[in-house]
């Protein structure tokens, strides 16, 4: 579950926001379900790209030369998009622009990025960069990488050789180089954490109790209030302190933006009474916090009983405590040093079928096709690849007979007794084709010892002092026969640095593997009592998915800075200081 | 597997442990109701018991918080420690009375794999406490556990957050379970279980 927010009543399940009218509060719900989505602390953040350039041109024929660099997202075998352009630079051929670019980085997907750097044309001076027309211009060089490739290195600075457009641009003759700089934006790391206090609360209606609790949300573009979180239910309290609350900059936009604060009276059946709201910007709440001062609730004029203006309430809000400072984000840990590696386990039960024909899901295709094992293994792993640079990827199979063997539960996919790493996705695809050869498939879906297998990994990793975190990659065919097994390896599994992603192929209903959705099932308990105590385990079946919007694989990725950050935040592992 | 030192086959070796109890959720006392107030957390083992302080909320609505650090010695061959929950009540004759409320039973197995220093960030489904016949499930309990005899913590733990007081809290993705170790003199206050973190809403 993503949700953190302290409700201390107990509820678990969902409510929905206020008697506000039901559109509005549909509206919010829905807001809340895509904040839902994107959560993860760090999965979508605001970067900010510096460009600069050196040996640009050919010093010999154009000794001056105006550069301007100009930045694209490539869709998906799809044109270039134009994310921004820097200025103009007079007269160097060594340029280090002004101008950031600004780009979303989302860690789940892929992000392709073009550069292309221009001699404008020094007539052109006075004219905008926007205005422009590159196909005048004359190109210096075009340089590719994904987002990911810069921001994993060290300081977040990665070199790039200019050469050849591929995208029908004159080839100059000589090409210089690019440097790309990644920064994310201030706002991200900026958090603010308040103690909100509530006096003389009044609850119109005498017969219910008064069990108050905040909830804040901002504005939209659009004018809507965007629930951004909520306080924990003070439980028949009419002087309420909350516990702290904390905003990242980020999702409020600036401290100027104006915050709706509204207090409501919690009700079990989910229609929480509106008792008050304020409108107050993060800045105003600051000023309140260092002159003390309160600010009066009012209940707006549709709820009022007089219908023409706004009632004013004697319930004031105090803020207790106010505290600014920044936090360490996933990316801080990742260009740190940190490393994610990807570990997988392929499903060899017979269920698969038999992978010399067609219709099994082992079937490799001559065409080159990919089956769906191989489209699951190269859709997580070419985003997870980028996060470690040495791409030794340990893979194993379970539930077949290596030849003249018995059934293995763990086998090294690349056939070896001693160890179980392959170089690359290439190895990783080269190794399970050849296994497909060598092994017969038997059963049954067996997941304790390879999650057994990937956990001695990841405890080795914290012998050898690494700062190294891990993600398993199983995918299977079936639901699993040892539940217990399975449960009790995955909670001795989460207090080691690692994740488990577990994706379903094929047609077999899944129902049964719900226990592994944390948004499904229930918290999963061992045998010996011990509960999981943290997250970090997802399932989800892989549907065929056409047309645009997150695919199954990118929200299963997606949760993974979430889980990351969880993990090392717990326990108080701090970045290494670059 | 790597079990570090203590094999199936051999018994563990005395230990000295540092066991954080963080905080406790969906507790009950055995009228039914939410426990309230004056909560407070024993670890127990066959050779040692210490206690926590009480948690000073005037009513937590079941979920204590803690985050409190105790040392215990855990005898060589020792199977398990027992994390008990308690209150302290009024008793006949105004002295305070210690009424136990749920227990947890933590195995060896559960902190002694991993490298030495590596802290276990454990939760464990609690039991009502004495009653004998059926022991009724009774909320969850969440501990950190280090062994702080012989090597010094293993993990990574250069400083370096930036100005201000950096706060750690429970993180966003998680199941509302935080396991912050405010461990004894690290000095950087860890916020408390309840936090809410403006992250999402949506429950």
């Amino acid at each position: 579950m993503g949700n953190c927010c302290s409700d201390e009543a107990g509820h678990g399940g969902a409510h929905p926001v206020g008697p506000a009218a039901a559109k509005a509060a549909q509206a919010a719900s829905a807001a809340a379900d895509r904040f839902l989505r994107s959560r993860g602390a760090g999965a979508s953040t605001q970067i900010e790209l510096s460009l600069s350039a050196s040996n640009l041109g050919d010093q010999e024929y154009f000794p001056k030369s105006n550069p301007m660099v100009v930045v694209y997202s490539k869709r998906k075998d799809g044109p270039l998009e134009e994310i921004g352009r820097s200025e103009v630079t007079l007269n160097s051929l060594n340029p280090s622009w002004m101008t950031k670019i600004s780009v979303q980085y989302q860690f789940e997907v892929l992000q392709p990025l073009v550069f292309q750097v221009f001699d404008i044309d020094p007539q052109l001076h006075d004219v905008s960069e926007k205005m422009l027309k590159l196909e005048e211009q004359q190109f210096l060089g075009e340089a590719t990488c994904l987002l990911s490739e810069v921001v994993t290195k060290r300081d977040r600075l990665l070199t790039l050789k200019l050469g050849v457009s591929e995208h029908n641009l004159p080839n100059p003759s000589k090409f210089g180089e690019l440097t790309v700089q990644a920064e994310e934006s201030a706002g991200s790391k900026a958090i603010m954490e308040m103690v909100f206090r509530c006096s003389d609360l009044e609850i119109k209606d005498l017969l219910t109790k008064s069990d108050p609790f905040l909830l804040i949300s901002r504005i939209s573009d659009s004018g809507m209030p965007v629930p951004i979180c909520k306080t924990e239910v003070r439980k028949n309290d009419l002087n309420p302190r909350w516990k702290p609350v904390i905003l990242n900059l980020q999702q409020i936009g600036s401290k100027e933006n104006p915050l709706i604060i509204e207090c409501f009276n919690f009700s079990s059946n989910g229609k929480h009474d509106l008792v008050g709201k304020i409108v107050k910007s993060v800045a105003e709440l600051e000023n309140m916090y260092h002159r003390q001062n309160g600010e009066h609730f009012f209940v707006p004029a549709s709820n009022a009983h007089e219908c023409h203006s706004k009632e004013v309430l004697k319930s004031q809000l105090y803020v207790e405590k106010y505290v600014e400072s920044n936090r360490h984000t996933f990316l801080d840990y990742i260009s740190a040093g940190c490393q994610l590696n990807f570990m997988v386990g392929v499903d060899f039960t017979a269920s698969n079928g038999n992978p010399r024909l067609p219709d099994s899901l082992h079937y490799i295709d001559p065409s080159g096709r990919p089956n769906v094992y191989q489209k699951a293994i190269l859709e997580i792993g070419d985003v997870l690849q980028y996060y470690d640079p040495a791409k030794r990827f340990p893979s194993w199979g379970f539930g077949a007979r290596p030849i003249d063997g018995p059934v293995s539960h763990c086998f090294n996919l690349n056939g070896s007794t001693y160890q179980p790493e392959v170089d690359g996705i290439q190895g990783i695809m080269s190794a399970y084709i050849s296994a497909l050869r060598n092994v017969s498939l038997a059963g049954p879906t067996l997941f304790g010892q390879l999650i057994g297998t990937a956990m001695a990994i990841a405890s080795q990793s914290l012998a050898d002092n690494q700062q190294k975190y891990f993600i398993l990659l199983i995918v299977t065919d079936g639901v699993v026969t040892d539940f217990q097994e399975t449960i009790d390896a995955i909670i001795r599994a989460s207090d080691f640095p690692m994740s488990i992603i577990v994706i379903g192929v094929g047609g077999a209903d899944f129902k049964e593997m719900e226990f592994l959705d944390p948004n499904k099932g229930e918290k999963l308990e061992s045998s010996t009592g011990r509960v999981a105590s943290r997250d970090m385990i997802q399932f989800a079946p892989m549907k065929d998915v056409q047309g645009s919007g997150v695919s199954t694989v990118q929200s299963l990725l997606a949760e993974i800075p979430g889980q990351f950050m969880t993990y090392m935040r717990t326990r108080e592992i701090q970045t290494v200081s670059i | 597997m790597a079990r570090e030192g203590s094999g199936t086959a051999m018994p563990a070796p005395a230990m000295t442990l540092e066991v954080t109890v963080v905080s406790a959720e969906g507790v009950r006392v055995a009228s039914g109701r939410p426990l309230c107030r004056g909560a407070y957390a024993v670890v127990h083992t066959a050779s040692s018991s210490a206690p926590t302080r009480a948690d000073a909320d005037a009513d937590c609505h079941g979920f204590p918080y803690w985050a409190e650090a105790v040392r215990v010695a855990l005898p060589a061959g020792a199977p398990a420690l027992d994390v008990e929950i308690c209150r302290a009540r009024a008793g006949s004759g105004g002295r305070p009375a210690a009424e136990p409320v749920a227990a947890a039973r933590v195995p060896v197995e559960d902190f002694t794999v991993g490298p030495p220093g590596h802290l276990h960030c454990l939760s464990y489904r609690l039991f009502d406490s004495g009653r004998c016949g059926v022991r009724r499930r009774n909320g969850i309990v969440n501990i950190t556990v280090r062994r702080i005899d012989g090597a010094p913590p293993a993990q990574g733990k250069a400083p370096a957050p930036p100005a201000g007081k950096a706060v750690d809290a429970a993180g966003p993705s998680g199941s509302g379970v935080s396991c912050c170790a405010a461990a004894a003199g690290r000095g950087k206050p860890a916020a408390p279980a309840g936090a809410v973190m403006g992250y999402p809403v949506g429950c």
